[in-house]
């Protein structure tokens, strides 16, 4: 139980990490390729704050926000006006930078010897764990909620634009980089408020936790969902991670000795669904709004389907049975 | 509204391209700006709303008794200034319909705000209405959806420059892809608005009858130079524009 919670609480966290990377590359056509950079800068800053500092959790996340905000902003001012095959560089290059400070600057995080303990803000015994994971899913609720009112927004339409041909959007008057700038440091912020809630969660921190496949695991969620769809990072990361980290490889019946395949396994899956999902539906599982109506309109007709077929098979059974029996009777009678 | 240019050059890789010595656009209502291919055209279109620098020289935007200097702002500022571009080759937003362009186009940045997002209310009635005044004036197969052909999407691009309500507005090439009676329709509502004195206009064409008919003023640009301007009458009657460019 208390493992399911913890991987209920870091999907929920992986959902928050598309969500962002939703806004910035399916709204905005910003790359961001260093999505962990941001979520590892936050978790260790957190724990930073809170292990070395003894800060509160409320003061450490608060000054977590702080510090991602500056760097991001900073980050965004130099690599924002370039072009996108250079922010997708640029921020690769990030992420494994901070990746390398957590093991280099020993006397801050104390390197591959690791960071810990750090404990859970809410403190009544017994609950931390659903109590963390309650607060994780009102957050995610509520960003998805400003996320489905941003896809009708002027805010949103503006973004769409700067997506399609930023130029043409500059020339009606739209100052395209200040929206951009904005936008960019806001979501990287909420990334790295993400680490910092990841640091309760994980407990103890270690450089490890700073890999790439973190940032292509957040990329492949948010293509299979739908990158410009408002549900498809939620949907992408519930296929991926829900599906194969939690249901597969944790409560698949496997046994022992195949167990090590497991993992392997989940990524050549992962990579199979992904190619298949790029063939047959190159915008994801959602495609574009009007797209995913459709989806779900497939969806509903199949379960109806599956429906009717069921309540015929149920009749057919019971007449069956029923002949059966029936027929017995006849033959006893007779 | 009037542009001033002075000692305006551009040149790529040293390769000289345009070079004004002295010139004024927007005095006289509408003006024509022709001249051969490769003359300079688009790249001047493209220096004065500050999407190509110049190499050297300096641009005035003159609006009332405020002189703007082009030369330090960005081109979504010189937008906003009032002097709005049409676009040559085919431009647009692929993902927005032909509604959401215009709307696009006609809000203000003040609305598209991060509160702004939590409003219900996301339509600007004033809008939607001069939206519906365009769309019932130009005809769309299909108004609520996307403009397909290149003519739709061409005439959108002048539709989304007019909505902006430019002070001066620059035209490149607005018959190329356009049908004729099209293009009739919107050089019409463009001459009434300059009539009004909401605007002026530089058009950009190679189709002369469409600068005779409707310019009062007109520039001929060879080789990077402003060789000859006058009235439509001069400029037909002029030695130097019939040798280099009409061919006779």
């Amino acid at each position: 139980m208390a493992y399911l919670i913890f991987s209920l609480s870091l999907l929920l966290i992986y959902i928050g990490l598309a969500q962002m990377l939703h806004v910035q590359f399916g709204l905005l056509g910003v790359p961001n390729f260093g999505v962990v950079g941001f979520w590892g800068l936050g978790m260790y800053s957190v724990g930073v704050m809170k292990v070395q500092l003894d800060m509160s959790f409320v003061d450490s996340m608060v000054l977590t926000a702080a510090l991602v905000a500056v760097v991001s902003y900073v980050l965004g001012a130099l690599i924002l006006r370039l072009e996108r095959q250079a922010i997708l560089c640029a921020t690769i290059a990030f992420s494994a930078i901070i990746a390398l400070l957590a093991v280099t600057e020993k006397w801050m995080t104390m390197g591959v010897v690791g960071l810990g303990t750090i404990r859970q803000p809410f403190r009544i015994f017994g609950l931390e764990e659903i109590l963390f994971f309650f607060f994780l899913l009102v957050l995610i609720i509520g960003v998805q909620v400003y996320l489905l009112k941003l896809h009708k927004s002027r805010l949103g339409r503006l973004m769409v634009a700067i997506r399609d041909n930023e130029e043409l959007a500059a020339s009606l008057g739209k100052n395209t980089f200040r929206v951009k700038i904005i936008a960019f440091t806001l979501t990287c912020t909420i990334m790295g408020v993400l680490g910092g809630l990841s640091a309760p969660l994980n407990q103890f921190l270690t450089p490890n936790m700073i890999v790439p496949s973190i940032t292509f695991a957040v990329w492949i969620s948010l293509v299979l969902g739908g990158k410009e769809h408002a549900l498809g990072a939620m949907l992408g990361v519930f296929v991926t991670f829900g599906l194969f980290d939690i249901l597969i490889e944790t409560y698949a019946p496997v046994s022992p000795q195949f167990a090590v395949l497991v993992p392997n396994i989940k990524l050549f899956l992962y990579g199979a669904l992904l190619v298949g999902v790029l063939v047959y539906r190159p915008k994801g599982f959602l495609g574009q709004s009007s797209k995913a109506d459709e989806v779900l309109a497939v969806l509903g007709h199949g379960i109806a389907i599956i429906g009717s077929e069921l309540c015929e098979a149920k009749n057919a059974i019971s007449k069956g049975v029923d002949r059966a029996l029936n027929g017995r009777k006849t033959e006893d009678d007779a | 509204m009037k542009l001033h240019m002075r000692n305006l050059t551009k040149a790529y890789h040293a390769h000289p391209v345009l070079n004004v010595k002295e010139a004024s656009l927007g005095t006289h209502g509408v003006e024509g700006l022709i001249g051969p291919n490769g003359a300079g055209k688009s790249t001047l279109m493209g220096l004065l709303t500050r999407r190509i620098k110049p190499s050297t020289g300096t641009i005035k935007l003159e609006d009332g008794d405020v002189t703007h200097r082009l030369n330090l702002i960005r081109s979504h500022q010189v937008a906003n200034l009032g002097l709005v571009k049409t676009n040559q080759r085919i431009q647009g937003f692929s993902s927005l319909t032909i509604r959401d362009n215009l709307r696009l186009a006609a809000t203000s940045t003040i609305d598209e705000t991060y509160r702004g997002v939590l409003d219900d209310d996301q339509v600007d009635e004033a809008i939607e209405a001069e939206i519906d005044r365009y769309l019932s004036q130009f005809s769309f197969a299909d108004p609520d959806g996307f403009a397909k052909s290149g003519g739709e999407k061409k005439l959108l691009d002048i539709l989304r420059c007019l909505i902006l309500k430019p002070r001066m507005l620059l035209m490149d090439e607005p018959t190329a892809g356009l049908p004729d009676d099209i293009t009739k329709e919107v050089m019409d509502l463009v001459g009434a608005k300059v009539e009004a004195g909401d605007m002026t206009v530089v058009i950009v064409e190679h189709d002369l009858d469409l600068i005779w008919k409707y310019c009062s003023y007109v520039h001929f640009l060879s080789e990077g130079e402003i060789l000859f301007h006058g009235t439509p009458d001069d400029v037909k009657n002029n030695r130097v524009v019939a040798e280099k460019y009409m061919g006779v």
